[in-house]
């Protein structure tokens, strides 16, 4: 149905060019309900923004059932009526009522009787639970009666197909299940969708492939379970399992110590990490970095911790190391440091010689 | 006026009086100009008394107040003593503001007709025909019939006017009666007569324009209007730019007073009824000022009209993509905000359009459409853009036009925020209005300018004409909240 290919957006308002999508190319089939997911900042919604052309791409070819709408005589209103959008802040016509914001369109442009479109609206209406309101205001209504009534606006255009950028990401958190609810269930009718959406559980439960976009591209797409139980690759897992990093590359033995301790500190308390845990990953930084690792160059310390885990994993490694006995195969038997730190994790491991690996349950 | 604010009023210019007169001496009955040392001294500006007093007594005090304006002075004692044409005396109640005559025959001076020197033959034939009527005794016996003691002798002849041909523009001013003043059936007087006479000897018709005075030399200088009746004297300085016909007739001045004594005021009531009577009932006056309501609201709706739609118009262009359009109505914007209303007018009737002889009311709507255009333009331009922008996009989403999503969407909720803020625009644009009649357009404020000029009353046409633009603008306000109120959403029973 959609085909996308070398798709690039450069946003050139800025003082400097800004590059969103560098080469995005999908293929989206006709019942397919197709999630986008990845870090923010990664133009999921500049991919999505792009396919109803409310952003101009820079470079690539969309094609719809075969027609190029990127092409200059692209009928782009014609494109836009076939393909619903559902925005983040719904964007509904504060000036009209319910009704009349989902009879707009049709009656204007598929040229709808007034009674027919109100048929047509109210039995909308009653599909996403909202019929009571139909002569309210916008402003009377909760964000999430909101989002479905915008729901209900696009259905009445009888698209082919429905972009949803972020539905729930200005819900507050009561009212984001009324509106997946809906969603849900037009993926049970076998409407096709591309949601973007930051709500895992659901978008694991309702697509039928995943996207992962990660600077500028689709990193890594497959199916939920794909995605979700077995990416494949590094950053698809970090984001998956939502994994936290803070990075140091540390000179010599006489770095600052207590700088270190201070970021520590600010990244446990950012992510719920108690005091044992800091004093934990304190107690190892000192012992490793005044014992254990060598300093023969840089030493560089990696702290990651997975909150969909609650793993938290401490990387050492040193940069040009040469011996080929691995830093702990190497050590005394009875290095106390070593003991020190072997005691305090639950996991010790050397993958490669240089690296130490150090696993915590946090 | 309530009695009370009037009580403030007198108390105000009786502190002003003490104020200004602590230490003034002068002679409270003087006999000539010799007498007025120490006095101030009221004269029109530019009239032959200020140069007389200036060239011969160059320490008197003078102000410049006219007509009824130079009597309240006088009264109220902002000035001791004011000038006037002895002719003017006939018009004047100086009883009922507790004036008198002090002395007279002071300052004999002749007026000419003014000519625009784009149309020099005009001047020409009306010295010929000055001559001749002179001489055959005709003057005399016009003079004596309007200038006399007896009103049954001022009408105007009956002549046979030309109706055919280009017609001769003679520019008129406020009301000095006998000489000019105005009627239910247009203007009348002593020079009105003379003109028609003129007319019917030149066959030349004669077509007379209102004009706020200060307008009236640039109005000749532009060639808008042919000549003016209006009392000017021959100066070096001014022949320059206009041409002097001879002198058609010969005043002097006279000297007014307070009246020695004390001056007790009549009450309240019966000056108001006084004042009624005076300025709104007799010689039908009312006509002039319901005539001029309807000028006002005239030129008010087309301005309103005209003012919206360059207001879009410029607005268009500040939020194009275009950037050379977006810059030029920058500039506009920048340039007409910095430019006094009057003087933006003037320069259209007078350098613009100064060749083209445009309707008054033609360059008075253009000039409020330019002005106000460009306040409505902003107006307009912050109310569409505190419309969110995901408006714009829900509606292109929907498949809608440009011109689609700012008609359906985007304009119904910007005007909901707009009219509140084009109402102030609109009000002081229906304000502005009372300044047309500096370019010949006899509105409301000109008509009670007229019968100030006439009846000499300083106040109450003022009044008459303040609660007037008061109605006007709440009316015109009220119209506007209806539509805002009509425009608001509501709900729907389905």
């Amino acid at each position: 149905m959609i085909t996308v290919r070398h798709l690039n957006k450069t946003f050139h308002d800025g003082q400097k060019p800004l590059t969103v999508l560098r080469d995005v190319n999908c293929e989206i089939r006709k019942g397919e309900v197709i999630s986008i997911i990845g870090p923010s900042g990664t133009g999921k919604s500049t991919f999505l923004r792009c396919l109803n052309r409310l952003e101009e791409p820079t470079a690539g070819q969309i094609e719809i059932d075969g027609d190029d709408i990127l092409a200059p005589d692209a009928d782009v209103r014609r494109l836009r009526q076939k393909m619903g959008m559902v925005f983040q802040n719904f964007n509904l016509f504060e000036h009209l009522t319910i009704i009349d914001n989902i009879t707009l369109a049709p009656r204007n442009l598929l040229g709808l009787s007034k009674a027919d479109a109100e048929k047509r609206a109210l039995e909308l209406l009653e599909m996403v639970g909202l019929g009571e309101k139909a002569g309210s205001l916008p402003n009377e209504l909760s964000g999430g009666q909101k989002q479905r009534v915008a729901i209900a606006r696009c259905l009445a255009m009888n698209p082919q197909i429905i972009l949803f950028d972020e539905p729930t990401s200005a819900l507050d958190p009561t009212m984001v299940s009324e509106v997946l609810a809906v969603i849900r269930q037009l993926a049970s009718q076998g409407m096709t969708m591309a949601i973007v959406s930051h709500e895992m559980q659901f978008v694991r439960d309702v697509s039928t492939r995943v996207f992962f976009m990660n600077d500028g591209i689709i990193y890594e797409e497959g199916t939920p379970e794909q995605i979700f139980d077995n990416p494949q690759k590094n950053a698809t897992k970090s984001f998956i399992n939502r994994i936290r990093t803070l990075e140091f590359r540390l000179k010599d033995r006489h770095f600052d110590l207590y700088d270190m301790f201070g970021q520590v500190q600010r990244f446990c308390s950012k992510y719920g990490l108690g005091e044992k845990i800091f004093g934990k990953i304190q107690h190892v930084i000192e012992e490793m970095t005044s014992e254990i690792m060598p300093f023969d160059t840089a030493v560089s310390v990696v702290i990651d911790y997975s909150e969909k885990n609650g793993t938290l994993t401490m990387t050492f490694t040193q940069e040009n190391y040469t011996a080929a006995d691995g830093i702990i195969a190497g050590a005394d038997a009875d290095n106390v440091s070593l003991m020190l730190v072997g005691g305090l994790c639950s996991e010790m491991t050397e993958p490669v010689p240089g690296t130490v690996r150090i696993l915590f349950n946090a | 006026m309530s009695p009370k604010r009037n009580c403030i009023l007198i108390l105000l210019l009786s502190v002003l009086v003490s104020c200004s007169g602590k230490g003034r001496e002068f002679n409270p009955d003087p006999k000539g100009p010799e007498d007025l040392a120490g006095s101030i001294i009221s004269c029109g500006q530019g009239s032959s008394y200020q140069r007389f007093f200036s060239e011969h007594y160059p320490d008197y005090t003078t102000v410049d107040f006219a007509n009824a304006d130079m009597l309240v002075a006088v009264q109220s004692g902002k000035a001791d003593f004011g000038f006037v044409d002895s002719l003017e005396l006939l018009a004047l109640n100086l009883d009922r503001y507790g004036l008198e005559e002090k002395f007279t025959s002071f300052q004999r001076h002749e007026y000419p007709m003014l000519f625009s020197r784009k149309t020099p033959g005009y001047c020409d034939i009306f010295n010929r025909f000055l001559h001749e009527f002179k001489a055959d005794g005709s003057m005399d016996r016009l003079l004596g019939r309007w200038m006399g003691p007896d009103d049954a002798q001022r009408y105007l002849d009956t002549l046979e006017l030309p109706a055919e041909g280009k017609s001769m523009v003679v520019a008129l001013s406020v009301s000095r009666y006998p000489y000019t003043y105005f009627t239910e059936n247009g203007p009348s007087g002593f020079q009105i007569d003379l003109m028609h006479h003129f007319s019917a000897w030149s066959g030349i018709p004669v077509e007379f324009k209102v004009m706020d005075t200060g307008a009236i030399p640039p109005a000749l200088m532009a060639g808008t209007v042919q000549c003016t009746m209006i009392p000017f004297e021959n100066t070096e300085e001014r022949a320059r730019f206009v041409m002097f016909s001879e002198p058609y007739i010969s005043d002097c001045g006279t000297c007014i007073g307070r009246k020695s004594g004390h001056f007790e005021k009549e009450p309240f009531i019966s000056r108001l009824k006084q004042s009624v009577r005076m300025n709104l009932i007799e010689e039908n006056r009312w006509k002039m000022v319901l005539d001029g309501l309807f000028v006002t609201i005239e030129i008010s709706l087309y301005s309103i009209i005209a003012s919206i739609l360059a207001g879009a118009g410029i607005c268009a262009m500040r939020m194009s993509r275009r950037k050379w359009l977006q810059t030029t109505a920058k500039v506009t914007i920048n340039i007409i905000r910095r430019i006094p209303l009057l003087i933006l007018l003037m320069i259209l009737l007078y350098v613009v359009f100064a060749s083209f002889h445009p309707e008054p009311m033609l360059v008075a709507t253009i000039g409020f459409a330019i002005y106000f255009g460009v306040y409505f333009s902003e107006s307009f331009r912050t109310g569409i853009e505190s419309i969110q922008h995901g408006q714009w996009e829900a509606g292109y989403a929907l498949g809608f036009s440009s011109l689609a999503t700012f008609c359906k969407i985007i304009l119904p909720q910007a005007l909901l925020r707009i009219i509140p803020v084009f109402k102030g625009l609109m009000i002081t644009l229906i304000k502005s209005t009372s300044i047309v009649g500096y370019i010949a357009i006899f509105d409301m404020t000109k008509a009670s300018d007229m019968i100030r000029s006439r009846t000499f009353d300083a106040f109450f046409p003022l009044l008459t004409v303040a609660a007037l633009y008061l109605i006007l603008s709440w009316l015109f306000g009220f119209i506007l909240d209806s539509v805002h109120k009509s425009l608001t959403p509501k709900h729907r029973t389905i």
